[in-house]
């Protein structure tokens, strides 16, 4: 056998550049997204993958969110990946606001075109501080990202910790 | 499949899939919907993929890249078969639970061969065979590592650390380059019921002369190299629980 596996040849460094630069359908339509590697290897391309795409979300979420459920809520992010970035923005203020809090969230689903987001926090805070949070960032939310707001519900437990 | 490998009660593969990138001749927006009414019966459920999502690992880390804004994916009731299909791209993936590749063949040929009663198939610019498999290892470790994967790291004495994080990717080409097989094994993120999970990934793709490729063939040689790949980088102590 005159074949020998190889960590990441030069022939793959050239076709993930020619990727990243090509003017092709493939290219163009974004359905090839490399996941880079310190070596840049072909095949980390999640694109086609619906259990990396998962993992990549999961991997993301890096146990910093309670899930009900191991599916149906990731599979909602991928679907709205302006969410999931919602979420991170969202647990940052809770950072700065909460000394204590724990943040779950979980999908409610009427249909496949109706579903909300929610994101349940847990805090040690009082009510009346919890509540004119809420109130502040859903105000700035409808302001800046209505369609987005829409997907999501935020409900706070106060003297849940 | 090959008589000669194995078949297991409980493999560790968490996906298979299959992907075309093609360039067609008569497409229309109306393709998805008509793909739909061919493929209905075993795939009940159609979703548009509004905003698709891909990550990067690029200098900064893991950010999120822009999606596949015109993919529409067809899901079998229970969810683990799925159909996703754009101007361009004809993915079929399997998910849990796998039965068998006999199976797994005839669904993509039958996707395929449902395609191309749509649309003409003026070129294919890239086929793919991937393996998503799972295997836990119990802790993270090299030592207990050892234990599963046949392919291991080495280091120099004095490096001889019991590494608790390892990524490895090898390619090599087959075919006289037409086509490459792809290796890659990595530890990722405890999740629920793995301890200690590994993701092994087992690729196979023509990105050379795809045009000229019969994938009925094709698909049958792809699969057989991903399973001689599976078979020879797993230990028996590793195989023992997939029985």
């Amino acid at each position: 056998m005159t074949e020998t596996l190889t960590s990441i040849s030069r022939y793959n460094k050239d076709n993930i550049l020619k990727d990243r630069t090509s003017s092709s359908k493939e290219r163009t339509s974004g359905l090839i997204k490399y996941c880079y590697t310190a070596t840049g290897s072909l095949n980390i391309d999640n694109a086609c993958s619906i259990e990396l795409m998962r993992l990549s979300v999961r991997q993301r979420l890096n146990n910093q969110f309670q899930l009900r459920n191991d599916v149906v809520e990731i599979d909602f992010l991928i679907k709205n990946p302006e969410i999931l970035t919602l979420v991170f923005e969202i647990r940052e203020s809770i950072v700065k606001k909460f000394e204590t809090f724990n943040i779950a969230l979980e999908l409610h689903s009427e249909s496949s075109d109706w579903e909300t987001l929610f994101i349940v926090v847990s805090t040690n805070a009082a009510w009346e501080k919890s509540n004119a949070f809420v109130n502040q960032l859903f105000k700035k939310l409808f302001k800046t990202q209505p369609e987005t707001a829409n997907k999501i519900n935020l409900i706070i437990a106060p003297d849940a910790i | 499949m090959p008589e000669n490998t194995p078949k297991y009660k409980n493999p560790p593969l968490t996906e298979a899939i299959f992907e075309l990138f093609f360039e067609a001749e008569n497409w229309t927006p109306a393709v998805p919907g008509l793909f739909f009414s061919s493929v209905s019966k075993e795939y009940p459920i159609i979703t548009q993929a509004q905003n698709g999502i891909g990550f990067i690992l690029g200098p900064g880390g893991l950010q999120i890249d822009s999606g596949n804004n015109a993919l529409t994916q067809y899901k079998s009731a229970d969810g683990s078969s799925i159909i996703q299909l754009s101007n361009g791209l004809l993915t079929v993936n399997k998910l849990p639970e796998y039965s068998g590749w006999n199976s797994y063949r005839d669904s993509i040929l039958d996707a395929l061969s449902k395609l191309q009663k749509l649309v003409t198939i003026k070129k294919i610019n890239r086929l793919g065979l991937k393996a998503l498999n799972k295997i836990d290892i119990k802790s993270h470790s090299l030592s207990e590592f050892k234990k599963f994967y046949t392919i291991l790291p080495t280091f120099p004495e004095g490096l001889n650390h019991d590494w608790s994080s390892i990524q490895m990717n090898f390619e090599v080409p087959k075919n006289e380059g037409n086509d490459i097989l792809a290796l890659s094994i990595a530890t990722i993120l405890k999740e629920p019921k793995f301890e200690a999970p590994t993701l092994m990934q087992l690729y196979f793709t023509r990105t050379k002369n795809a045009d000229s490729t019969n994938p009925k063939e094709w698909i049958e040689e792809a699969h057989l190299n991903l399973k001689q790949l599976f078979e020879s980088s797993l230990t028996a102590n590793c195989k023992k629980n997939f029985e």
